[in-house]
């Protein structure tokens, strides 16, 4: 059995497709860690742990940063990177609400 | 070979899919594993601390407490005497034979032959209801309570003082004399 096809096959897949498809999932996957990254200590708070809320220039350079993403998403048309950010941003709201207003 | 390119194409799709899946699942884990992670040590740092913790609302709540009862024993007192009365309040509070709370001791109230007394008479005689307050003397009175409560600022003669009353009345106590400051005559208790 010829086996070289087959290993020409799958180096081909890696050299054309492999790295594109990695780093656009890695992409998706730092922004899904950006949006959890204030996750911990937002529920620390609401469960009455800690009273310590994240600071704001680290909230607001991360929230910055999440914005250029989101547009930079949007002028690539990236419905998925959309999306997540989008829901990232809803239910980050979503547990600032919770703690400012509860 | 257009159906080759369909296939590997297919291929790149399943295997993005597959890769995103895999990456999706990995950061889950990992921000569940430090939320849990950080929850628990917030949790056991929080069961670690004392149980005789004390919020910064009721330190002010003993603060007002014994802010009135020197205001209201010794507003026209000395320094020493104010702290005298701010101390007997505390040795109350530790002696374990009075309330355990700096505001119980002050509002304490014992009934006598149908009769309710309180330990500290201005609460009972309701001075508090009729008469203005002084503030200078109310803020000094506070000073004293701040002083005492928080600095642990004490008269070396009135470790054990538990009682005392005004000179110009007679109880008739049989309790051991330690001193007189001001108007008002201190006792320890009986030993």
């Amino acid at each position: 059995m010829n086996f070289l096809p087959l290993v020409e096959a799958v180096r081909n897949f890696a050299k054309n497709y492999f790295a594109k498809i990695s780093a656009e999932t890695l992409g998706w996957l730092a922004v899904i860690l950006f949006n959890c990254a204030l996750v911990p200590t937002m529920l620390a708070i609401m469960t009455g742990l800690s009273d310590r809320t994240p600071s704001l220039d680290i909230v607001g350079f991360l929230w910055a940063g999440l914005t250029m993403l989101f547009f930079r998403a949007i002028v690539l048309r990236d419905m998925l990177n959309i999306i997540t950010i989008g829901v990232g941003f809803m239910v980050q709201a979503a547990l600032m609400a919770l703690i400012l207003f509860k | 070979m257009e159906e080759k390119s369909i296939n590997t194409n297919q291929w790149a799709a399943w295997s993005s899919h597959l890769l995103k899946a895999l990456g999706f699942w990995l950061v889950l884990s990992m921000v569940v594993w430090i939320t849990t992670t950080k929850l628990d040590t917030l949790r056991e740092f929080k069961e670690s601390l004392p149980t005789t913790v004390t919020n910064i609302d009721h330190k002010m709540r003993e603060l007002d407490c014994l802010t009135r009862n020197i205001y209201w024993e010794a507003a026209s007192e000395p320094f020493e005497g104010k702290v005298a009365v701010a101390q007997v309040t505390l040795n109350r509070v530790a002696s374990g034979k009075f309330p355990n709370t700096v505001c119980g001791v002050v509002y304490q109230k014992n009934v006598i032959y149908e009769k309710v007394v309180c330990q500290f008479s201005w609460f009972c005689e309701g001075t508090h209801k009729v008469k203005a307050i002084h503030t200078p003397l109310y803020k000094e009175s506070e000073e004293v309570a701040k002083r005492v409560l928080f600095e642990h600022f004490r008269l070396p003669s009135l470790t054990n003082a538990l009682y005392y009353h005004a000179d110009y009345v007679n109880p008739g106590w049989k309790l051991p004399r330690i001193e007189k400051i001001g108007r008002h005559i201190f006792y320890g208790d009986r030993t």
